[in-house]
């Protein structure tokens, strides 16, 4: 459960960011190499964010056996 | 002898290389390296029966040439990132509606521009021989000195630079128990196991060094923190595809990057699938399963001698020797074809560990095997 409550909140993040480039035109710019940049450096900043709250929100699941899964 | 136990080792080399080459060269080119995985899979099981000693000499030293070794390991960082540049290359073509046309160049025809189905065959050829490519990041993490920081370039470029130290101070103290994400339970999938062990190693990776900071008083929030080193380590990458190819290069570089990551943890998980030791013991040779048939041995760089490794992880690859450890008894590519499909994984892997709980286990290890069957 907790795992499927921070695949959401990732999917909500990722949104939000990605709305935001759009927004910002990036879609548009993105072949300027300052751009590219920026939106890479963006994405790799969210994606480290997304790391960080699949850890606070699922907790030790990665380390837990279980008989199922 | 030299030359035949150093050069058996370049399979992998020389098929990255060939990999580049067809996306370079485009059209059916494009899927080489897709072909080459399946070539690879047939020659592995039809040679799966055949296992090779270690060689030495007669006076027991390796035939391995350290420097050769070493050499070829550092070589294939560049070999990875012109992989990525290959890629970014036809992603750019396609985004910018480069016509599809033989060209030549220096008298050798080639696929100018790139249909979308042969792009696909690109990242996927991509994403497979990354991800393969990964065996000189693991290799290469054992070594204390400029060798560490080659493999978590070798990593980053599939946004993986935390499993460095993730496998050195996690997988290798804490196998075959919960605090090692890296083991697999009984019971589990593959495809839960890549996940799971992909963001609990990322997470280890991230508490050692907050808690390292914490020690020295500094912010996590700080270059320092390797965790965040390691991403920004991927940030060129990112760059390089975002330029490239925008949306589609986004989706081209996650595509790399899930598939090798899906394959690095499939060899994790195929490494040590329910084997069990009680926490505070030593690691022992029952506590890996082997997978050393000859081609495995081979475009695997020994990583499938895993029973011998994990009792003497500084070992040269080249050194390393069959210990009479759980032994599935095929290759890699044999037995990631069979986890690829979990009830036949199941099945296929029931006998060997009752195997291995029969001749291997202690009373302490079943106990908690009771716990998962």
């Amino acid at each position: 459960m907790n795992t499927f409550k921070a695949l959401i909140v990732m999917a909500l993040w990722t949104t939000i960011i990605g709305s935001g480039l759009y927004f910002l035109d990036a879609h548009k710019n993105y072949q300027n190499i300052l751009w590219a940049g920026g939106i890479g450096l963006t994405l790799l900043i969210a994606h480290m964010v997304n790391m960080l709250i699949y850890f606070k929100i699922a907790g030790d699941k990665p380390y837990k056996w279980s008989k199922y899964f | 002898m030299k030359f035949y136990v150093n050069a058996r080792y370049l399979i992998v080399p020389i098929m990255s290389i060939i990999t580049i080459l067809g996306v370079l060269i485009g059209g059916a080119y494009a899927w080489v390296g897709v072909a080459l995985f399946g070539i690879n899979t047939v020659i592995d099981t039809l040679t799966k029966d055949i296992h090779l000693r270690a060689d030495f000499d007669s006076q027991g030293e390796s035939y391995g040439i350290k420097t050769f070794q070493y050499g070829i390991m550092y070589f294939m960082l560049p070999v990875f990132i012109a992989l990525q540049i290959a890629l970014a290359y036809r992603i750019f073509q396609f985004t910018a509606a480069t016509p599809v046309q033989i060209d030549l160049f220096y008298g050798i025809a080639y696929q100018s521009g790139i249909s979308g189905i042969n792009l696909i065959g690109a990242v996927l050829s991509s994403g497979l021989w990354a991800g393969l490519g990964i065996i000189y990041g693991h290799e290469l993490s054992h070594n204390k000195k400029e060798g560490f920081l080659v493999s978590r370039l070798v990593m980053a470029l599939s946004g993986a630079s935390h499993f460095t130290y993730a496998h050195v101070y996690n997988h290798h103290l804490d196998l075959g128990h919960e605090d090692d994400p890296a083991t697999a339970p009984r019971g589990r999938n593959m495809y839960a196991h890549a996940w799971l062990s992909h963001m609990g190693q990322s997470r280890y990776s991230y508490n050692l060094e907050e808690g390292r900071l914490k020690k020295q008083g500094k912010s996590t929030l700080n270059v320092d923190n390797r965790w965040i080193l390691g991403y920004l380590y991927s940030l060129p990458s990112l760059v390089l595809f975002v330029w490239a190819g925008g949306l589609i290069g986004i989706a081209a570089l996650f595509a790399v990057w899930v598939i090798a990551n899906f394959l690095l943890e499939a060899l994790n998980f195929m490494g040590h699938y329910g084997l069990i030791r009680t926490h505070g013991l030593p690691v022992e040779h029952r506590h890996s399963w082997d997978n050393d048939s000859v081609f495995t041995s081979w475009f695997f760089i020994e990583i499938g001698r895993q029973c011998d490794h994990h009792v003497r992880g500084e070992t040269y690859f080249w050194e390393l020797d069959d210990v009479k450890g759980p032994n599935y008894g095929i290759g890699y590519f044999s037995l990631f074809v069979i986890a690829l499909i979990p009830a036949l994984f199941r099945r296929y892997v029931e006998k060997h560990l009752a195997n291995w709980d029969e001749k291997y286990a202690t009373d302490d290890e079943l106990a908690i095997a009771a716990k998962f069957s």
